[in-house]
């Protein structure tokens, strides 16, 4: 990640959210690991937007490998499927940990989202 | 005793006329008057003139520099222009001193009378602030003469002359006087006036009773740094200003008797024998010149004054939070504006009440830069001011749509503070209270699920988007049942959990419920207000 740090307190979280893209025959597959948290949530948007910029179809975001979402990271969630829902293109959430469903559930997103226990189902959900 | 029962009686009549006289004209410091004393003094050339008013109103230097404290607190003013305005306020407490020289006892009585008949059986409802003022008046002018008459009578008493003769001879005990007498009177003028009829008492000479006219400067210094020291930041810095430039008048003007009497340079007191025969028009003078003294040390000390305020009364951080950044009143002149404003400063307060939950989030513990206790009080002070703005709107003529808007807004507020109120008990409990082990992990997801909403809320409230107002709304809806079966869910999972925990989990539950309810309610009110917004604007329309 490129993007500076705020400030020092806030610099070991910067660091710990990576962010991969693979195109899929479905549309994007983006996999998030670490911690998606206030900084990283900066991050997370810069880089979508060079990543959907350069895709169509739907998107698959894979949280199997995140370990930590806080407020700031489902706000990310939400940029994100408002930016897609404008362009008509689906977001599938796979691969939620347990504990991130449940914030997702309490904050009532769960409702909001396409939550998929893996990829794979996403994307028989998704053709 | 019958000397002693006059001056007792003078003193109680007196304290009453000036209690009664300063609440009087202090009602007349309402926000349409700080807002024209803020408006009228960027004039250049009206400082003078605008800090004059204050103090003839107020009848207090104290109480001046507290009121444009807490104007500057609200950044109507800079504290720039406050110290001035209070230096120059120092000027006005001298008209009360000069009412008292003239010999008006029969015009106080028939004052005392007419006024007093007709406050008694509410005759002219609409006089009635200056019947008041004009009845504490005369009040002033019976005690003060009360008081003399006792006075009068003392020096022939032989207890009274050996007392004199032990402390009276002293010219330190004069200053000292005027310095402790300031502290419980907390009225300059009242000491001015008790040290012009001390002197006429022949208890003080001329220079001794001046002695302690230039003490209530002193004192006037020592009232205030103690007396507010119960203030923080801005208040405090213009009222430790008031104090010093009092302090420093004061001083001079002891010096400048002291080298009188003393040294032979009688410059100061040759100028006041030269002003008035009557010795207590001398004093009056006396007491203008200290005034005057005030407004030159005002602009002597006010190159380093700022720096040093800050030294000694830093700005606190919810005082910086709690200053509106868009609101200013004289926008209120142009309603459209001013509305508009208003609606910017109340996004604010949604973000404030955003962040009361960031102590506690995972990712921003070390992070979260204002205690949620610091931002509460912030918004709480902000609240007002907008709420006392939209008012000042509302009193205004209005269209019928910015009428319908500002319903809407002072709406938003109430609902806004409410759903402070309801985040900030919630951040208290999970603050206040330290979970187990097994416990922690739940109160985290309320924590980062409710900062969740809370940002969705100023969000929504920012933007007035079709899609944030929507999501708050889904985010919201119907969520009491859900929470009830999540609130058995976790009693019955945590089965290793202390009593401690449950009735935290009931606790933050509840609490958090409460905040959804409000939050699904703003939902609502933001949706309508969209509606509302963009029926007078179609430009506004988000597409």
């Amino acid at each position: 990640l490129s993007l500076a740090p705020r400030s020092a307190k806030l610099r070991e979280p910067l660091f710990s959210m990576t962010l991969t893209t693979q195109s899929l025959p479905e549309g994007l597959l983006l996999t998030v690991t670490g911690r998606l948290d206030a900084v990283a949530g900066l991050a997370f948007e810069k880089q979508l937007d060079a990543a959907l910029g350069a895709s169509s179809g739907a998107v698959f975001l894979d949280c199997g490998g995140l370990e930590y979402l806080s407020s700031a990271g489902i706000r990310s969630l939400l940029v994100l499927n408002r930016r897609l829902q404008a362009a008509s293109r689906p977001l599938f959430l796979c691969g939620v940990a347990s504990t991130v469903r449940e914030i997702l559930r309490i904050a009532g997103m769960e409702a909001q989202l396409q939550l998929f226990a893996g990829v794979d189902e996403a994307r028989a959900a998704a053709r | 005793v019958k000397e002693f029962a006059l001056i007792l009686g003078g003193l109680g009549v007196y304290f009453f006329g000036s209690g009664g006289l300063r609440t009087t004209l202090q009602g007349l410091a309402t926000r349409s008057f700080r807002m024209g004393i803020a408006r009228w003094t960027q004039f250049p050339g009206m400082t003078a003139a605008g800090g004059f008013l204050l103090g003839l109103i107020i009848e207090s230097s104290a109480v001046a520099s507290v009121i444009l404290g807490s104007i500057v607190a609200r950044g109507a003013i800079s504290a720039r222009l406050a110290q001035r305005l209070c230096a120059w306020a120092n000027t006005g407490l001298v008209v009360l001193v000069f009412i008292t020289t003239l010999d008006i006892a029969t015009v106080g009585h028939l004052i005392m009378g007419a006024g007093g008949i007709a406050l008694s059986f509410n005759l002219f409802p609409r006089l009635r602030p200056l019947l008041s003022g004009a009845f504490h008046l005369a009040l002033i002018l019976l005690g003060l003469r009360l008081m003399k008459e006792g006075l009068t009578g003392l020096p022939a008493m032989a207890w009274f002359q050996a007392m004199a003769a032990q402390v009276g001879g002293l010219s330190i005990t004069a200053l000292a006087l005027g310095i402790l007498l300031r502290i419980p009177v907390q009225s300059s003028t009242a000491v001015a006036i008790i040290g012009a009829i001390l002197y006429k008492a022949g208890i003080f000479n001329e220079f001794q009773a001046l002695l302690m006219l230039a003490g209530t400067g002193l004192g006037t210094g020592f009232a205030l740094y103690l007396l507010t020291s119960h203030l923080r930041g801005e208040p405090r810095q213009i009222t430790l200003f008031q104090g010093l430039i009092n302090a420093i008048a004061g001083g001079v003007a002891a010096m400048l008797l002291a080298v009188g009497h003393y040294g032979g340079w009688a410059a100061f007191p040759d100028l006041l024998a030269s002003l008035a025969d009557d010795y207590h028009l001398r004093f009056a003078f006396a007491f203008l010149f200290q005034q005057l003294l005030c407004v030159v040390a005002g602009w002597g000390v006010g190159r380093f004054a700022p720096g040093l305020m800050e030294r000694l009364a830093p700005v606190t951080l919810d005082q910086r939070l709690s200053k509106p950044r868009f609101i200013y009143d004289e926008a209120v002149q142009d309603p459209e504006a001013a509305l508009e404003l208003a609606e910017k400063e109340l996004v604010r307060l949604f973000q404030l009440s955003g962040s009361y939950l960031d102590g506690l989030r995972e990712d921003m513990k070390e992070a979260a830069e204002v205690p949620f206790q610091v931002a509460h009080t912030a918004v709480a002070t902000l609240g007002v001011e907008v709420q006392e703005y939209l008012a000042a709107i509302a009193v205004r003529r209005l269209e019928k749509k910015h009428s319908a808007q500002v319903l809407w807004l002072e709406r938003l507020l109430g609902l806004c503070l409410a759903i402070e109120e309801g985040a900030f008990q919630l951040a208290g409990t999970l603050h206040g209270t330290r979970p187990s082990p097994q416990a922690a992990p739940v109160m985290g997801r309320f924590v980062e699920a409710g900062a969740t909403m809370l940002l969705a809320a100023a969000d929504a409230a920012g933007t007035k988007d079709v899609y944030d107002i929507d999501i708050l709304r889904r985010l919201t809806e119907n969520r009491g049942d859900f929470l009830e079966k999540l609130r058995t869910d976790y009693l019955r999972e945590g089965h290793d959990w202390s009593h401690a925990d449950r009735a935290l989990l009931f606790q933050v539950t509840t609490q958090f419920e409460h905040v959804v309810v409000l939050l699904h309610r703003l939902a609502i009110l933001l949706e309508s207000g969209r509606t509302l917004f963009s029926q007078n604007n179609p430009t506004q329309e988000t597409p």
